[in-house]
């Protein structure tokens, strides 16, 4: 469970997250969405631990250490290497910095133990065997979105933060990247940032709609898509998400 | 009066007969700062490392004193030297002053903040393209230095390069405490400004020739590494495509 509680933090003498308190259960898909500047990427930052809240606290219970914790940021950051590389090389560091939690995988998973075979499958996958031996640099934006996304599912996280995963990607590329995140929440609990609203749609178990760095709602996908006129608490802002689902 | 052609063809002539002494003399150049690129590398690099990855206070300060490092005059290095050295000085007693020894202490004082000055903005251009990413994937300080030095590495060949060159044709400071000592310290630069005060014209002008082929030859082999590394992944980038 993650636990944000009256969390706020302020950059250059401007408040970016104002205020924040909410619960993130640790199960399926939640969807951070919001304006530019809403503070959707900070947010995600502030869970990965990259910052610390200016005042209150943000808690993962029970506490995650790196790489069990993985974040995928907006612009995918690979080695100057080969695919193969940017994938395997994480796994031996992980093998020698956590040698008892690689061992009791491979006695779970003996086939997936290993890290070529971890990487093999981490290409299978995604789909990218063609480009194992491709310099990541040489690949596009989305072929290097795929390989970050194997290469946070070879180390089998247990939270997933994904900063924008589809911006500027096209329709297809889109589709492949949505299912392999739909396929990896059966295996870690999922927070991703999107423009996108119809992905949200498609994505989201719950949502969390930002603006301006405060949080203006968390709820279930359901109750954010289809208000009705019961939904008290959030009559004050359907104003605000009907435009936003208009204009997004 | 020799003239200039007489000088030329004296020169081509040492050159093609492979002179013992000029080979000597050339040997010891490359001995001297090949040893004190090696002990600037070894030590610099890991600092311009360090200071990468360290945030600390007077930070800006250290950053000011190793860029003015980086503009010592030699002839000060070699005085300061000189004077550790010296049989008056704190380490007098190594006897070290006018050998091989004492010119790649200077050398490495010389060059080591080169190495440090160059590869700093370098190194932290790379940190702040990949540091974040390696510290979420479970990389440990010591598993992001050699990370950081292989993503840096055209970028480190030049550095070497760099400080390789500025070793090899200096010449105050190995001349202060080297002492131009005939088949003893005697290296490239100051067997030049020797032989031309003693007007041996076709002597100083080979091992000028050979001075400007070295320094050739670095600059080509900066530009031959960087265009190997890019040509890599250009070959990626049209296999790609296909």
């Amino acid at each position: 469970m993650i636990t944000v509680d009256a969390a706020s933090l302020t950059m250059d003498s401007r408040t970016c997250v104002d205020n924040m308190s909410m619960t993130i259960e640790r199960q399926g898909i939640t969807v951070i969405i919001g304006a530019n500047g809403s503070g959707k990427t900070l947010l995600l930052r502030l869970i990965a631990g990259l910052l610390l809240p200016t005042n209150g606290q943000l808690t993962i219970t029970p506490q995650l250490g790196y790489p069990q914790l993985a974040y995928v940021p907006a612009t995918p950051v690979l080695l100057d290497r080969s695919v193969w590389e940017n994938i395997i090389l994480p796994l031996r560091i992980q093998i020698k910095n956590n040698p008892s939690r690689c061992a009791e995988r491979q006695r779970s998973t003996p086939a997936l133990g290993k890290p070529e075979s971890r990487t093999q499958a981490a290409l299978q996958w995604a789909n990218i065997e063609s480009i194992a031996q491709q310099a990541a640099h040489s690949l596009s934006s989305g072929q290097q979105q795929l390989v970050a996304l194997a290469r946070a599912w070879a180390l089998s996280p247990q939270l997933l933060l994904i900063d924008e995963p589809c911006a500027n990607l096209d329709p297809n590329r889109q589709q492949h990247i949505e299912s392999l995140i739909c396929d990896m929440q059966s295996q870690c609990k999922i927070i991703m940032s999107t423009h996108n609203i119809r992905q949200a749609e498609r994505l989201a178990g719950d949502v969390i709609f930002l603006e301006e760095g405060k949080l203006l709602a968390h709820v279930p996908k359901k109750q954010f898509f289809n208000r009705g006129s019961d939904d008290g608490v959030l009559e004050s802002l359907s104003r605000k998400i009907d435009t936003f689902i208009r204009y997004a | 009066m020799t003239t200039l052609s007489d000088t030329l063809h004296h020169t081509f002539a040492l050159l093609l007969q492979l002179d013992e002494g000029l080979w000597e003399i050339i040997l010891l150049s490359l001995k001297v700062s090949g040893t004190a690129l090696l002990f600037a590398v070894v030590i610099g690099l890991p600092i311009a490392l360090g200071l990468t990855l360290r945030r600390f206070p007077g930070e800006r300060l250290l950053y000011i004193i190793v860029d003015t490092m980086m503009a010592l005059p030699p002839v000060v290095v070699g005085l300061v030297v000189y004077l550790l050295l010296s049989r008056s000085g704190p380490l007098g007693v190594w006897g070290l002053l006018y050998t091989p020894t004492a010119m790649i202490i200077a050398q490495t004082l010389l060059i080591t903040p080169i190495v440090i000055a160059l590869a700093l903005p370098l190194f932290t251009h790379h940190w702040a393209r990949i540091g974040e990413q390696l510290i979420v994937l479970g990389y440990r300080p010591r598993q992001i230095l050699p990370t950081l030095l292989y993503e840096a590495r055209a970028g480190v060949m030049t550095v070497i390069l760099a400080a390789f060159g500025r070793g090899i044709a200096e010449i105050g400071a190995v001349m202060i405490v080297g002492g131009n000592i005939d088949q003893h310290t005697r290296v490239m630069t100051t067997a030049i400004a020797m032989e031309t005060q003693q007007g041996n014209l076709a002597l100083a002008l080979a091992l000028g020739i050979v001075l400007i082929m070295i320094a050739l030859l670095i600059n080509s082999s900066a530009h031959v590494i960087n265009a190997s590394i890019n040509a890599e992944g250009k070959r990626h980038t049209q296999g790609a495509q296909r």
